[in-house]
Order: structure tokens, then sequence, then C-alpha cells
């Protein structure tokens, strides 16, 4: 016959076993989604600073058509919007991230500043090509691949990077984007 | 005389193991609890960033330069008086920032409280700088490309050299956006009465692309 001396140990162990696995991945799940959170957070914002970099070219673009594409026609080296680089312009320079804007609130008045971000972060123009011109027909068109990239500083180990890439064409001589 | 067997279980045992079952127990329900309410803080948050995305997405690509105006809260009309925008923005601006927006006298005010499903209220609002830096600030924007054997002084452009004033008066091509969403995690509460409300922040620099 067997012995049912020490059964107990056996089930108080298996119990808590198993109550301690659920423990842990409950608490592992939420430890998930606070990370989640945050890093989609940093995304967002350093999604629309690359955005925002890749209006800021587009404008240039509209606006300096012939100017640009001299640059490459007269083998310009480089790249030619180097000063879309919102580091340079202290209205667009966001910095590095401060304990300063830790206080940053819309809702209070007197904690949001014109001059100052809730954020530190960057965007430039990291590569500009032309990519091809268009010029038989009356319409005369040239196309560029533009490349911009933007960061985000919120703080120690709460920055993240973006990058977009799209090809732009514009009209040479009236700045026309399509 | 009667003899009582030992073996079974009394009272006492029952009770005891019922104690020991509420001390294990005990940690294992604050723990419970503890968890549905970070859950619960975690869902108010997605739902801000969810709203703060949205808000950015429309502001960034879909609503017209011109009709976004400076201010904390900013200003949304257009001063072109265009119907179809006029529509867009009847439909778009409370869904972005919820109730309080207006319009008042045909402009809405970037500044709403709205709830969610679960009953947590959410304040938003949008502060708009304008960046008129032009030749006369002492830190312009320029806009320039070095263009091979010319003067780059040729080549370089302040704002007011590149277009004609706004509908404010300014020379102005690129706006500073920042949305600002903030929410209180109890439930029912105005964030702006709590001072633990927690918030968060999107920039973005909308450059003039509309003409």
């Amino acid at each position: 016959m067997m012995k049912k001396k020490g059964f107990a140990i056996v089930v108080v162990l298996f119990f808590a076993f198993s109550i301690a696995i659920i423990l842990f991945f409950m608490a592992q799940s939420n430890s998930n989604l606070a990370f989640q959170n945050k890093q989609t957070i940093y995304q967002m914002q350093a999604y629309y600073l690359a955005h925002s970099a890749m209006q800021h070219t587009k404008l240039q673009l509209k606006l300096l058509p012939k100017e640009t594409y001299d640059f490459f026609a007269l083998n310009g080296s480089g790249n030619p919007y180097q000063s879309v680089d919102s580091s340079m312009y202290p209205p667009l320079a966001m910095g590095a991230f401060s304990k300063e804007k830790t206080s940053y609130d819309l809702f209070v008045e007197g904690k949001a500043p014109d001059d100052q971000f809730p954020y530190g972060g960057k965007y430039w123009v990291e590569d500009m090509k032309l990519h091809g011109s268009h010029d038989l027909m009356k319409m005369v068109q040239d196309g560029y691949r533009i490349k911009v990239k933007s960061t985000i500083d919120g703080g120690r180990n709460k920055s993240f990077e973006d990058e977009l890439e799209e090809v732009v064409i514009v009209s040479r001589f009236t700045g026309g984007l399509n | 005389m009667i003899k009582f067997r030992s073996s079974g279980i009394t009272f006492v045992e029952v009770m005891l193991a019922f104690l020991i079952l509420g001390m294990v127990f005990l940690p294992i329900f604050t723990f419970l609890t503890g968890s549905v309410k970070e859950t619960e803080k975690f869902y108010v948050e997605t739902v801000a960033i969810s709203r703060a995305k949205f808000i950015m997405d429309t502001l960034m690509f879909q609503i017209p330069w011109r009709c976004i105006r400076h201010g904390n809260p900013a200003k949304i009309d257009d001063p072109l008086l265009t119907d179809g925008v006029d529509d867009f923005l009847a439909k778009a601006v409370p869904k972005m920032f919820g109730d309080g927006v207006g319009p008042s006298g045909g402009v809405y005010t970037a500044d709403g409280i709205f709830t969610c499903r679960k009953g947590f209220k959410y304040r938003a609002r949008l502060k708009v700088v304008d960046l008129d830096y032009d030749s006369t600030s002492s830190n312009p924007i320029v806009f320039s490309v070095p263009v091979p054997g010319k003067d780059p002084d040729d080549t370089r452009f302040d704002i007011n050299k590149l277009t004609s004033k706004d509908a404010d008066d300014k020379y102005n091509l690129i706006k500073k956006l920042v949305v600002q969403v903030k929410w209180s995690n109890s439930k029912g509460k105005d964030p702006k009465d709590d001072k633990y409300a927690r918030s968060l922040f999107l920039v973005g620099f909308k450059s003039n692309l509309d003409n």
C-alpha cells in the first residue's frame, strides 16, 4: 500500500508555484503595457518632427525650385538643404531635454512661453538627390529624392529617432508640388 | 466506557485552515486589485495617446495652414470663409478637442474636454506660435540653397522676400503647434482639478504648403 505521508506538501508547493506563475505573468504584462505606451509616445513625437522636416523641405523646394535645380545642374556636391535644420534657428530649436521642460503646461498661465518646448529634439535633411527631370514638354518638372531625420530627447532613456524618405516632384519655374 | 477515535478534522483545524488560506489570498487579491487599477491607468493613457495622435494628424495633414491661428488656446477658423473648409471644421474640431470649442462668431477655440467610455475625463488644448521671424528679427528663419558659382547672399532669402503677409498681417511660413492632452486617473474628475493629473505633449511645425 502506498504511503500518504508528505502528500500535503506536494499539493501546497504545486498550488504556491501556480499562483507565483500567474502573478509573475500579470506583473510582466503590466510592465510591458507601460513600456509600450511610453515607446508609442516617443515614437509619435519623433514621427511628427520627421513630418515637420518633410514639410519644411517641401516648402523650401516650393519657394526655391530653380535654385535647387541649379545646385545639381552645376554639379554642386553634398546636401543642398543643410539649411533645413531645426537646430539652426532659435524659434525652431527645441534643444536638449532640461528640467524646466518637465513643468511645461499649456493649461497653467506662464508655464508655456512661446520660445519653450515640452521636450527636446531636432530635425534635419539627411540627404537630397535629383531623381530626374522632365523638360520635353511645356511643364518643366524635377523629381527629388528627399530623406529627412528627426530625434527627440525626453530625458534619460527617453529618446527616439525617426526618418522619412519621399520622392517629390516640383515644377521648376512655378514651384508647384506634386 | 465509550472511546472516541482521534481521527477527523476538528473545528479549530478548519478555522486554522481558513485563516492560513485567507493569509495567502489577501496579498494575492491586493495584487490583483492593484493590477486591475494599473491596467485601467494604461487604458486611460492609451485613450490620451490616441486622441493626441488624432488631433496632430488632423492639424498636420488635413486642416489648411491658414485656418490654424496663433494663441494659447489657438483659434481655428477659415479667414477665406470657404464653404467646404467651414463644413470640415464644424465636424472635425469638436471631434478633436471635445466639448467647449464653440464656435463663437465662426471661430473655434482649440481647448475642450471629453470623457472616455469608462468615465475618465480628459482636456485637450492646442497652442500655436506664428514663426514670423523675418529680416526684421534678430533670429530670422531663412531659406537658402548654395548654388555653385553664385554669391551665397544671392541665394539666401528672408521670409518677407518670399511671401506676402498672411491673414494675421504677418510674414509667416511656418507655425509651431503644441498639443497637450491632460487627464486624471480618478474616474469622473476634471484633470484641471487634479494635482496628480498626467499629460502628454506632441510638437509639430506646419509649413505653408496650401497654395
